[in-house]
């Protein structure tokens, strides 16, 4: 009885988040003609409109990139490109969109060159997006359960230890890709970053305008979001330089 | 408001030479007053100057309607100012009027090496009784005038702007003038309130810190003139616009009344007779019609620049190595409002490095008109090799005196860029192959949109879903249920052959005791059969061997494994084959034979026990 009612209930979840995706997929098919039109700016309303009712995607993002792009608003085109990046990894398209926004702002912040390891690491970190990799730490567990048992299903009849190398690979394989989506999820949690939303905004030395002006970021520019005190939020640049502004010139992404 | 004194007598002196300088001999003619009462008299001068000493004596006119009371009375100065001499010869009459009316003084004339030089007409007007009394009130009755004198009100001090056009176009240069008018000695001027002049885009022109006066005869009456302000006017906005007037106060020195008229009162004028009043004045406002630019023939790059212009493009050299800079200078020049005048954007191939250009204005403020230069510097840095053209530029602007637009264009450039003198190596630094690639893009629009889409919740994490979970743990479930099962079977497994284990021991002593018995019998190969049975089954029920395994090879690995000797190996073997041999040969054998047999069998499985 109980199982059945369950499994009513499911059904009747999934059945009114289709009937909802359908009017979503609607919004979304009107804001890609009205792009396609040239008339951005009703189709940031069609896209903003499926954000309010709850729902995202990296296309999404990625598309309201666009229209702030041609609308001439390099703070908000940067903010959903950032946005759209954690979903669309290694996107052809939008590296090339993001690398002409970024031509265009003023700010052109020079990284410092990064230890070799380091990029490797990133990059396999930038390998997965969060759906295939917790896709893959599960299967890969189903594997690792797989190979355990018929290595014990042996072992218990006192034939042959061969399964055993397979075994531990696979375990160091299934452990590595746990960490990485461990690794993942903690950046997530832990690192946050900001668009300059404001044409100029003056970082000041303390969370006050009366402290030391240091140096002044203009619209686009991305920065890491280190604490919060107020309004105020201290960020770092790529470059290593810190500095305070007020909460009200930025967009966390 | 910087208070400004200035000494009359010596610039008039300085400026009479300038003049002098500039004409060989001049004439002019002017009287005191051009509006007189029937009594009253009036002085009628003629003035002939020149470089010469010996200067021509004028022709007078005829004085038909005036009464002659004296004159001519001649005078004559001469000036060295510099080591240029001067001089002036001036003749006066006293003249009286014979009646009411307006009357014409004729030219007065003078003629010096074959030409004749005229002096132009004066009108009179003659008043009944006393012209001063009759003039109409003076409007600067407010300034703190401690007495009035005739002298000091009407005409005999006033500010006038002159301006150069009243009909313009939007960005066209009025010129404005800002003149001082004075028959009487000024000692001083204050800046009271300069206009404002909303709609218009202003600049001074520079002028002597001391005004220089000059002489202008207005109505016929000889005044001293000081320009006070001058400036360009640029209107911004279409439509009537206003200049308004500019405000003064003035310190004029007037003769005390004390002494009488006389016909020596000229004499005494000095500052030391007089005394000093302040007069507040003010200039005329001007109304100015702003045309809009017309619409007809505008080019599409036009930007608002308004007057006469030439553009100039050039580089400092034709030919470079990578990486040398080359420097790129535009340079505007010309009269009007250049200071709105936008600069045109130089389109530099994307080869060449460009850094933000270097602007600067100079504004020319001389003679009657605005001009100035425009200069930007771009300073290109070639990144690669070869041939390079620096498109033409063009530039717009409205000409107001042709009243057409124009468009003036530089002519092309050619670069040729050379090998840099660096090593290859070194040039294609990695930040090059980087601005490169940005080169590259520049021509490129995004990508376009995405066209599908799989939509999420916003915040969703796909590892906390439910399914994720329920995956993770029903995989767990099963490897744990199947683990159970499996142990549970592989202990089931266990106790069997545990039990054969132990069994073996006592099936063997019954094959053996079935042996002994079949051993008194004629049987024999009963008899063989069972020991046969009871080798083969004690080792496989120990060692746990299949029937299809038991061969001798395998019996002898299995052996070798427990540590069995070679020798127990072979024995076992050899006693397990004869019994086969045995079996199925049908070979008489004695009894003795076979009982000797039986105990060999026996021991063998004895010893073996104790190895397994």
């Amino acid at each position: 009885m109980i199982l059945r009612r369950i499994m009513v209930f499911i059904l009747l979840g999934f059945t009114l988040i289709f009937g909802q995706n359908q009017q979503i997929q609607a919004l979304f098919q009107q804001g890609n003609q009205l792009y396609q039109k040239g008339s951005y700016r009703e189709a940031a309303e069609k896209y903003q409109k499926i954000l309010e009712q709850g729902y995202e995607s990296g296309a999404l993002y990625f598309n309201l990139g666009n229209v702030y792009y041609k609308l001439k608003q390099p703070g908000l085109s940067r903010l959903y490109y950032e946005r759209a990046r954690k979903f669309l990894k290694n996107d052809e398209a939008l590296k090339t969109n993001m690398q002409l926004l970024r031509m265009r702002l003023v700010d052109k912040i020079a990284s410092p060159p990064e230890f070799i390891l380091s990029v490797w690491w990133k990059d396999v970190l930038n390998l997965f997006n969060f759906s295939i990799l917790t896709w893959l730490v599960a299967v890969l567990l189903a594997v690792v359960l797989l190979i355990a048992a018929f290595y014990l299903y042996h072992i218990r009849r006192a034939r042959g230890g061969r399964l055993k190398g397979i075994l531990i690979f696979s375990i160091v394989i299934w452990f590595l890709f746990l960490f990485i989506l461990g690794e993942k999820i903690y950046n997530d949690a832990t690192e946050k970053f900001a668009v300059v939303m404001k044409p100029t905004v003056t970082l000041y030395a303390e969370p006050s305008t009366s402290g030391t002006e240091v140096f002044v970021l203009h619209e686009g520019t991305k920065v890491q979001v280190r604490r919060k005190n107020n309004d105020w939020m201290e960020i770092r640049l790529e470059d290593g330089k810190t500095g305070w502004l007020e909460m009200k010139n930025v967009q966390v992404i | 408001m910087s208070k400004k004194v200035f000494h009359i007598i010596l610039i008039w002196n300085i400026w009479l030479t300038g003049l002098l300088i500039a004409q060989d001999i001049s004439i002019r003619a002017y009287v005191s007053k051009n509006r007189v009462g029937l009594n009253e008299q009036f002085q009628y001068s003629v003035e002939v100057s020149g470089k010469s000493t010996s200067l021509p004596n004028p022709k007078f006119p005829a004085f038909s309607d005036f009464y002659v009371l004296s004159g001519p009375n001649s005078s004559t100065s001469i000036q060295w100012v510099n080591g240029a001499m001067s001089s002036s010869k001036t003749a006066s009459f006293y003249l009286q009027p014979r009646k009411q009316g307006k009357f014409i003084i004729g030219k007065a004339s003078v003629t010096y090496k074959g030409k004749t030089l005229q002096s132009r007409p004066i009108t009179i007007t003659v008043v009944k009784g006393n012209a001063s009394a009759a003039a109409p009130p003076s409007k600067s009755k407010k300034a703190p005038v401690r007495r009035s004198d005739a002298d000091i009100a009407g005409s005999s001090l006033y500010l006038k702007a002159h301006v150069s056009r009243r009909n313009v176009y939007i960005g066209q240069q009025i010129l404005v003038t800002y003149k001082l008018y004075f028959r009487v000695q000024v000692r001083g001027y204050n800046w009271d309130k300069t206009p404002s002049n909303a709609g218009f885009w202003t600049e001074d022109f520079q002028l002597p810190s001391q005004p220089v006066i000059e002489q202008e005869i207005v109505n016929g009456i000889n005044y001293n003139v000081a320009v006070l302000k001058k400036e360009a006017l640029f209107p911004t906005q279409t439509g009537t616009l206003t200049i308004e007037p500019l405000r003064i106060k003035v310190e004029a020195a007037i003769r005390s009344r004390r002494r009488g008229r006389s016909l020596f009162d000229d004499f005494f004028n000095d500052p030391f007779f007089s005394q000093t009043v302040q007069k507040s004045l003010a200039s005329n406002p001007v109304k100015i019609t702003v045309l809009p630019l017309p619409e007809k023939g505008k080019p599409a790059d036009f930007t608002g620049a308004v007057g006469q212009f030439r553009l100039n493009l050039s580089t400092d050299k034709q030919q470079a190595r990578v990486n040398e800079a080359i420097a790129l200078r535009m340079t505007l020049q010309g009269k009007g409002n250049i200071k709105l005048a936008d600069l045109p954007k130089v389109p530099i191939p994307p080869d060449l490095e460009q850094y933000e250009p270097k602007v600067s204005t100079k504004l020319n403020k001389q003679h009657n008109s605005i001009s100035g230069k425009k200069t930007a510097e771009y300073i290109l840095v070639p990144r690669v090799e070869g041939q390079f053209q620096i498109k033409p530029v063009h530039f717009s602007f409205f000409d107001p005196l042709q009243k057409k637009y124009k468009t003036i264009t530089t002519r092309p450039i050619m670069l040729t860029i050379l090998k840099g003198k660096q090593q290859p190596g070194l040039a294609g630094a990695a930040g090059n192959n980087y601005s490169r690639e940005e080169v590259t893009l520049l021509g490129q629009d995004i990508r376009f949109i995405k066209e599908f889409s799989v939509f999420h919740p916003i915040g969703y994490r796909p590892y906390w879903t439910l399914s994720f979970w329920l995956f993770v743990l029903g995989v767990l479930i099963l490897f744990i249920l199947f683990e159970l099962y499996d142990e549970h079977q592989a202990r089931l497994l266990g106790d069997e052959r545990l039990a054969r284990r132990h069994k073996a021991g006592k099936l063997a002593a019954k094959q053996l005791a079935r042996a002994k018995a079949l051993l008194l019998s004629e049987d024999q190969t009963g008899f063989y059969k069972a020991i046969s049975t009871a080798l083969q089954g004690f080792v496989r029920d120990k060692l746990n061997i299949e029937l299809t395994e038991f061969n001798n090879s395998n019996i002898k690995s299995k052996f070798n494994e427990r540590g069995i000797p070679e020798e127990e190996t072979g024995a076992y073997l050899s006693v397990l084959e004869e019994s086969d041999f045995r079996q199925f040969a049908n070979i008489k054998s004695e009894r003795s034979e076979r009982q000797a047999f039986y105990e060999k069998a026996k021991m063998i499985l004895t010893r073996l026990e104790k190895w397994i």
